[in-house]
């Protein structure tokens, strides 16, 4: 269960410890990334919850989100078109709402658990 | 066999941190760069701009030595003449404050009021108002021109002021002859000391300067030594106007 924390945790710091040197021009696009990173990841967690998870699915669509939307949004500043916003919104709405369902799921193991004792 | 079934969100989230922290360093060193770079440019120009002064200082000294030089070699045979006319230049240069002077005057020196400025701070902070406590270019300007009548020759923290000087802010410094000083001001000026202490006493700005309690003191002084002036504008747009010329618009006005 605290595997997935314990690996962000890993993450971070090896983010910070190895430092792999970000053009800045890249910034932006890393930023759209970790938004896509996070869109998954919370996606994982609620199929978890829901017992629906699928590692593969979950891994393939963590690597092709984050690539894609960095892709989307270094395309939209080359054509002059702001792209990166499509990726921000589709990413923040579904951020949203996987988070009120794994907060439903939280509450609704809690309500079946005390029902139990 | 529950650590396989979270293998692949650990992945995920090991990945994801290590995006993050990277994302956000990445984005600290934008913020900074962005802010560095923009600030360092105008300041490289600026100093490199000094440097640039520095150097043109530098040959005006050269050159007008060179000159001096000229003039001193005296031309055989017309000795009278030429003495004269090295007379002539040295009033000249005295009258228009390039050379190197020195005679009896006072001396002012106007202080930021950092001591108001404190207590102000404490006592009540939703009116204090730094700008109330520092000495502005308006201040300088307006005790310059009270003595100015007086004063034979005036300096600022040892810039010469001529008929082009200019006093004047620029951001949170105060500019004299392009030259940017920082406080206290020191004001020197050559003249009879008493008739210019009772100049600067008399004058409104003394009396604003000391309502508001900056710190204003006078000297006055046996000998006060003050440099030149450095750069000295040429003049190629203004032309004496000649006394026929002049006589026939006093005419047509008084038609």
């Amino acid at each position: 269960m605290w595997f997935p924390i314990i690996g962000l945790i890993i993450g971070i710091l090896l983010g910070s410890i190895f430092t792999f040197p970000v053009p800045i021009v890249y910034a932006k696009y890393l930023s759209i990334a970790v938004l896509a990173a996070l869109d998954s990841l919370l996606g994982g967690v609620r199929g978890i919850l829901e017992d629906s998870f699928d590692g593969t699915i979950l891994l393939s669509g963590f690597f092709t989100n984050t690539l894609l939307a960095a892709l989307l949004a270094y395309m939209g500043d080359h054509l002059g078109v702001d792209l990166y916003l499509a990726a921000v919104l589709a990413f923040g709405i579904r951020l949203f709402n996987n988070l009120g369902f794994i907060r439903r799921d939280f509450i609704n193991r809690y309500r079946a658990k005390r029902k139990i004792l | 066999m529950t650590w396989k079934r979270y293998l692949p969100i650990t992945i995920a989230c090991i990945i994801t941190g290590m995006l993050l922290s990277s994302a956000l360093r990445a984005q600290t060193a934008l913020e900074n760069s962005e802010k560095a770079s923009r600030n360092q440019t105008l300041i490289d120009i600026i100093n490199s701009l000094e440097e640039e002064t520095k150097v043109l200082e530098e040959t005006i000294d050269s050159l007008r030595a060179q000159i001096e030089k000229i003039q001193n070699e005296e031309a055989p045979g017309q000795q009278g003449y030429v003495a004269s006319l090295q007379d002539q230049i040295q009033q000249l240069k005295l009258r228009s404050g390039q050379t190197n002077v020195s005679g009896p005057g006072i001396i002012i020196v106007l202080d930021d009021n950092t001591a108001g400025a404190e207590a102000a701070k404490i006592n009540n902070p939703e009116f204090y108002n730094p700008e109330d406590f520092i000495v502005h270019d308006k201040n300088l300007l307006y005790l310059i021109s009270a003595i100015r009548g007086e004063a034979e020759a005036i300096a600022i923290n040892n810039q010469r002021l001529a008929a082009n000087s200019d006093i004047r802010c620029v951001g949170t410094v105060i500019m004299v002859n392009s030259s940017r000083l920082a406080p206290p001001y020191e004001i020197k000026a050559i003249g009879d000391p008493l008739r210019l202490e009772a100049a600067v006493l008399n004058s409104d700005e003394y009396v604003y300067l000391k309502s508001k309690e900056m710190p204003v003191t006078i000297t006055k002084a046996e000998e006060i030594s003050l440099p030149g002036l450095k750069g000295l504008g040429t003049i190629s747009y203004t032309q004496p106007v000649k006394e026929e010329k002049k006589e026939e618009k006093q005419e047509e006005k008084g038609d």
